[in-house]
């Protein structure tokens, strides 16, 4: 009898984890694939006769692609498109996420809800009426087009008021109050310290967002070297309309792997946020 | 900043507005001097949203109601784009009914297995490697559409994509998944599934970790076995999380572009077109400007109406 309920629990274990760890294979799959088909001659990539490792590693399609695009300047544009972004966002939603947690005046209930209802307006809706105004503003081809208008979230406002309102304590505010500092030393020196962990969480997502996103980049951008890297990995590898799929491959990785580097370094906080979101929004 | 404004800044000090005596403008010009700093911290949202949100949000209403066509002059023509939309533009229908297909193809999966998956990862016997499992599994969500389709792109090759392979390998045909109109639209719907499925599942693990363990405790002395403990307990209190994922892959269904643009362009033919795939090549290849506001509009009322749908519906299921 003791025997029994021991395999059944082997067993048990074997196929949950056996079934987990088939579905992990298919996420992790063509990842894979796309990171070591950077290194893959043409021939290899495109056959019937699959291998894993390249046989033959070859540099030619990062080679390729260094010389075909302004890659650093690139990767510039990536870094800082997002990490503005990510600064504005984290800047001005904290300090909107102060007064509404912690301020009394009149209509903040009313005008935070206002704020959240501003989400359920998808920028594809008002796509042509803001590219108009983005080409009168002569905005076409500029950073501060992919910057501005996403320079502050409603979404990071709701995160901020939340976290400011479980972990901030009012009489600390108080105490710095007395102390004769202004609202704005209060903010830096006392509530910035402690929200620290709920910056980085909700810079992650920010950062990430803004890195991979797509369509506003496309119409916004035609210049290559305002190209990010995201809108690079769409046209490379073409040339006289012949793909080629190692240098895909290539300007994939290069446009992965730092989104992914940076959520490998701090995968317990993002991880955390998405479970956190998900508690808030239920 | 003197005592007094300090005062009224704190949470415990009533507020002192509204005397009915003062003239409206003076009193609300009264107001924000006195709470000049509350309302300085939350405008900068307010200032932008109005700019780059509401501006275009009512422009695009009236360019909608415009003929307007590249950097010709605007001609009013009141509801004649919504008319034509809905009732002449052949590939208006084609599209909508790919929205409900995509709807079907991916918001019933993505809620069904990110339950599935967070039950899996919840069991005991997955815990230890539960972090593992969890990390793996949201890495596509932090992958970029283009790094996505480019892979697939060649992951679905008929030649020698290695979906086929597998295919191949258990005797069944190549597929050629994203050219033939018949499949474009499950092998985009996949592509969705898979870069998804990891972020709801743990949106579902996070609100199944909240349950108290007491309840199940009470259903074993009850005698209830794994599955009436599923269907009896699991099931109605993950109700609203479910309704939330739910919502929430529709209104990223409905506002869906990059994937099936970069995968198909919306093909073969129109077998994988989206609404924001008609709108951007209404505006942005043949410049109708007015008739892609139009779709917008269209759009936006649509995502609106599904998800106010699904939070009636299920309200009415659980009152049952």
């Amino acid at each position: 009898m003791h025997m029994v309920t021991r395999l059944n629990k082997y067993s048990s274990w074997l196929v949950i984890n056996g079934i987990l760890m088939l579905l992990m294979a298919a996420f992790i799959i063509p990842f894979f694939y796309m990171t070591v088909g950077g290194f893959k001659f043409q021939n290899e990539i495109a056959t019937s006769h699959v291998t894993l490792f390249p046989r033959v590693p070859t540099l030619t399609n990062y080679q390729t692609i260094f010389k075909e695009f302004p890659i650093f300047r690139i990767m510039f544009n990536s870094f800082f498109i997002a990490l503005a972004v990510t600064a504005t966002n984290l800047f001005f939603c904290s300090l909107a996420g102060l007064a509404y947690a912690k301020f009394r005046f009149p209509g903040r209930d009313k005008l935070f809800s206002l704020a959240l209802m501003t989400m359920m307006i998808p920028m594809q809706a008002i796509l042509v009426p803001l590219f108009i105004i983005m080409a009168n503003l002569s905005w076409i081809n500029t950073y501060q087009s992919l910057i501005v208008p996403g320079a502050i979230g409603a979404f990071g406002i709701f995160f901020m008021r939340q976290y400011i309102g479980a972990s901030v304590p009012s009489d600390l505010l108080d105490a710095a109050r007395i102390d004769g500092c202004s609202e704005f030393r209060v903010y830096w020196m006392v509530v910035v310290p402690i929200i620290k962990p709920a910056m980085v969480t909700l810079g992650l997502i920010l950062f990430m967002n803004a890195w991979n996103d797509y369509l506003w980049p496309m119409i916004m951008l035609n210049d290559e070297t305002m190209y990010t890297l995201s809108l690079t990995v769409g046209v490379a590898g073409l040339r006289n309309y012949l793909l080629n799929y190692g240098e895909k491959l290539a300007a994939a990785t290069l446009a992965a792997w730092p989104p992914v580097i940076i959520f490998f370094i701090f995968r317990k906080q993002f991880i955390e946020a998405i479970m956190a979101g998900a508690l808030k929004g239920g | 900043m003197s005592a007094n404004s300090v005062s009224n800044l704190t949470e415990t000090k009533g507020m002192k507005v509204n005397r009915p005596s003062e003239a409206f403008l003076p009193r609300v010009l009264k107001t924000l001097v006195k709470y000049k700093t509350a309302y300085l911290f939350i405008s900068p949202f307010f200032i932008l949203y109005a700019i780059f949100g509401l501006y275009p949000a009512i422009y695009s209403i009236v360019l909608s109601m415009n003929d307007s066509r590249g950097r010709g002059a605007w001609k009013f023509v009141g509801l004649n784009n919504y008319i034509r939309l809905w009732f002449h533009d052949p590939v208006f229908p084609v599209t909508l009914l790919n929205m409900g297909k995509y709807l079907l193809l991916i918001v019933v999966p993505m809620t069904f297995f990110g339950l599935l998956l967070a039950v899996l990862l919840n069991t005991k016997q997955a815990r230890r490697l539960s972090g593992f499992y969890r990390t793996m599994m949201i890495l596509p969500y932090v992958l970029a559409p283009t790094v996505i389709s480019v892979v697939f792109i060649q992951i679905y090759d008929t030649s020698f994509g290695w979906v086929n392979m597998l295919l191949g390998s258990i005797g069944l045909p190549h597929i050629d998944w994203l050219g033939t109109e018949k499949w474009s639209l499950v092998a985009v719907s996949l592509v969705l599934l898979w870069q998804f499925v990891g972020y709801n599942t743990l949106i579902a693990l996070a609100a199944l970790t909240g349950i108290s363990p007491e309840i199940y405790d009470a259903a074993k002395v009850d005698g209830c076995n794994a599955f009436q403990e599923f269907g009896l307990i699991t099931l109605p209190l993950m109700r609203p999380i479910l309704l939330f994922m739910a919502v929430m892959t529709t209104i990223g269904v409905f506002n869906m572009f990059a994937q099936p643009w970069l995968l198909t362009h919306g093909g073969p033919g129109y077998s994988s077109n989206t609404l924001i795939i008609l709108l951007y090549r209404t505006a942005f290849e043949i410049m109708q400007f007015g008739y892609a506001a139009a779709i917008g509009v269209t759009i936006f009322i649509l995502t609106a109406l599904f998800s106010f749908l699904q939070i009636t519906f299920n309200r009415g299921f659980s009152s049952e």
